[in-house]
C-alpha cells in the first residue's frame, strides 16, 4: 500500500511538472497531450477503477490547486473518468495495448467534451464542431500515443504492487 | 462481495458531495478555502521555474540555427526601416514637445502615473488545451492583487491577474476565450468596442474585436487601445492592430481580427502594473 502511494504520488508530480512546463514545446497545431488524464485512464484500465479513481481525483486536485478557478472541478471529473474507464472495460482483456489505446481515445474524447461543455454552457457561443475537430480529436490521438508509452510502465508497476501484496500474505 | 462494493459507492458519493460543496465555496474568490492552493503552488514554484527556463534554453539553442536566414533578410528590411524611422522621429520629437506643452496646459496626468511596475517571469502554463492562462513567479507577498493589468516590456497589453497565491499568480491573457477587454479604436472619431478572446484564433495568437459601432469606418491597420472603461485597465495601453475586418450576416454585424502587440508565442518576462490606489483601499478593508 505504501509502495503504491509513493509510486503514484511520484508519477503524478512528475507528469504535472512536465505538463505545465516542458510539454509546451511538444504542441502540434497548438494542441498538446493531457498527461494526467491519460495516466488516469491507463491506470483505470490496467489496474482497476478504484486506483483509476484515486489517481484521477488526486491529479485533478493538483490541477485545481495550481490553475483552477474553483477547487474540485477537475478532481471530480478525474475521479469519474477513472471510475468509468475502470468499470466499463472490466470484461475486456486489459493487458493488451490496443485495448488501452482504444479506450484512451474514447475516454479522452468524453473527458474533454465534458470540460468544453461545462465551460461553455453559459456563453451561447457554441463552436463545438470546431472545438471537436481542432482540439478534442487531435488531443485524443495525442493521448493515445502517450498511452502506448505509459502502458508498459503501469503494467510493470502493477506487477510490483501485486508481488508485494502476495509476499505479505503468504 | 456486496459489502466492499457498497462502501465503495458510498465513498464516491461522499467525495462527490464534499467536492461539490468545495466548488461552491471556492467559486467565491474571497473564500478562505482558496488558501489551499498555496500547499502546491509554493513548493512547486522553484521546480516549475527551473523546468521552464530549461525549456527556453533548449528552444533558443535550436532556434539559433533556424533563425540565421530569417535574421539576414530581416536585417536588410530593418536597415531601410531605420532610415525611414529616423526621419519620422524628428517629426515626432517636434510633435511631442507640442503635446507635452498642451498636456501641461490641460494638467493631465502622465500615463500610468498611479501605477508601479513589477517584473515577473512565466514559470508554468495551464495544462489543458482550452485556456490561455499562465503562472508567474510573483504573488501576494510582492503586493500583487487580482485584476492588476499585465503588459509586455514594450507596454503591449497581455491581460490581467486572475488569481494569486503567496508567491505565484495566474495571468489570464487577452486571447483567452473567457477574456473580454473594453477597447478604444484609436483614430479620429474613434469609439468603444470589445476585445474578446476566441478559441479559433487563440492558436495563432490573435483575438477578436466585437461590438464595433456602426458609424465607425474600421480599417486594417487601426490601433486598438484600452479604453479605461471597466476599471481594470488604465486608458491608453496598446492592445493590438486590426489585420482583417470580417462581415458576418449584415453590414452592421461585423468584427475585426486583432494582432495583439504582445507576442503570445514568445512571452518570457512580463510586467504587472501595481495600482497604488488598490493598496490604500486594500489596507482600509482589513
Amino acid at each position: 500500500m505504501k509502495r503504491k502511494l509513493v509510486v503514484y504520488f511520484f508519477i503524478i508530480f512528475l507528469l504535472l511538472m512536465l505538463q505545465t512546463t516542458l510539454l509546451q514545446y511538444t504542441r502540434i497545431r497548438g494542441v498538446m497531450p493531457n498527461l494526467l488524464i491519460t495516466l488516469t485512464i491507463v491506470t483505470a484500465l490496467v489496474r482497476n477503477s478504484t486506483e483509476g479513481a484515486a489517481v484521477g481525483f488526486f491529479s485533478g486536485f493538483c490541477i485545481d490547486m495550481q490553475f483552477g478557478p474553483v477547487l474540485g472541478f477537475y478532481a471530480l471529473l478525474g475521479m469519474y473518468t477513472g471510475i468509468a474507464a475502470g468499470s466499463l472495460s472490466r470484461r475486456i482483456y486489459r493487458e493488451n495495448v490496443l485495448v488501452v489505446v482504444f479506450f484512451t481515445f474514447v475516454y479522452s474524447i468524453a473527458y474533454e467534451s465534458v470540460v468544453f461543455i461545462i465551460n461553455n454552457i453559459m456563453s451561447g457561443d457554441i463552436g463545438f464542431t470546431f472545438a471537436f475537430t481542432k482540439v478534442i480529436l487531435p488531443e485524443a490521438i495525442y493521448n493515445c500515443a502517450v498511452s502506448v508509452l505509459m502502458f508498459p510502465l503501469l503494467v510493470s508497476a502493477g506487477k510490483w504492487f501485486d508481488a508485494a501484496r502476495s509476499a505479505r500474505k503468504y | 462481495m456486496p459489502r466492499p462494493v457498497k462502501s465503495k459507492w458510498f465513498i464516491v458519493a461522499l467525495v462527490t458531495i464534499v467536492l461539490l460543496v468545495v466548488i461552491g465555496v471556492t467559486a467565491n474568490k474571497s473564500s478562505k478555502l482558496n488558501w489551499l492552493s498555496n500547499i502546491l503552488s509554493v513548493p512547486l514554484k522553484p521546480v516549475q521555474g527551473f523546468l521552464s527556463s530549461v525549456g527556453r534554453e533548449i528552444e533558443d539553442f535550436f532556434g539559433y540555427f533556424q533563425d540565421i536566414d530569417v535574421l539576414r533578410e530581416e536585417n536588410e528590411a530593418l536597415k531601410s526601416e531605420v532610415e525611414e524611422l529616423r526621419r519620422k522621429n524628428r517629426e515626432f520629437a517636434e510633435l511631442k514637445e507640442k503635446n507635452d506643452e498642451l498636456r501641461r496646459a490641460l494638467n493631465l496626468k502622465a500615463e500610468f502615473a498611479d501605477y508601479t511596475i513589477a517584473g515577473a517571469n512565466i514559470i508554468a502554463v495551464e495544462p489543458g488545451n482550452w485556456f490561455s492562462v499562465f503562472k508567474v513567479d510573483v504573488g501576494e507577498r510582492d503586493g500583487i492583487h487580482v485584476d492588476f493589468p499585465v503588459v509586455t516590456g514594450s507596454r503591449g497589453l497581455i491581460g490581467r491577474v486572475l488569481d494569486t497565491d503567496i508567491s505565484t499568480s495566474n495571468i489570464q491573457t487577452i486571447i483567452d476565450e473567457e477574456s473580454a477587454v473594453s477597447g478604444w479604436i484609436a483614430k479620429p472619431g474613434g469609439g468603444h468596442a470589445i476585445v474578446k478572446g476566441d478559441l479559433q484564433l487563440k492558436e495563432e495568437g490573435l483575438c477578436k474585436l466585437v461590438y464595433i459601432p456602426i458609424e465607425i469606418d474600421i480599417e486594417v491597420g487601426d490601433i486598438i487601445e484600452t479604453s479605461g472603461v471597466g476599471g481594470i485597465y488604465p486608458k491608453g495601453i496598446e492592445i493590438g492592430t486590426v489585420i482583417e475586418v470580417r462581415k458576418t450576416n449584415s453590414e452592421f454585424d461585423r468584427y475585426a481580427i486583432i494582432q495583439p502587440t504582445a507576442d503570445f508565442k514568445r512571452l518570457e518576462e512580463v510586467f504587472i502594473l501595481k495600482s497604488e490606489k488598490y493598496d490604500e483601499t486594500g489596507s482600509a478593508e482589513q
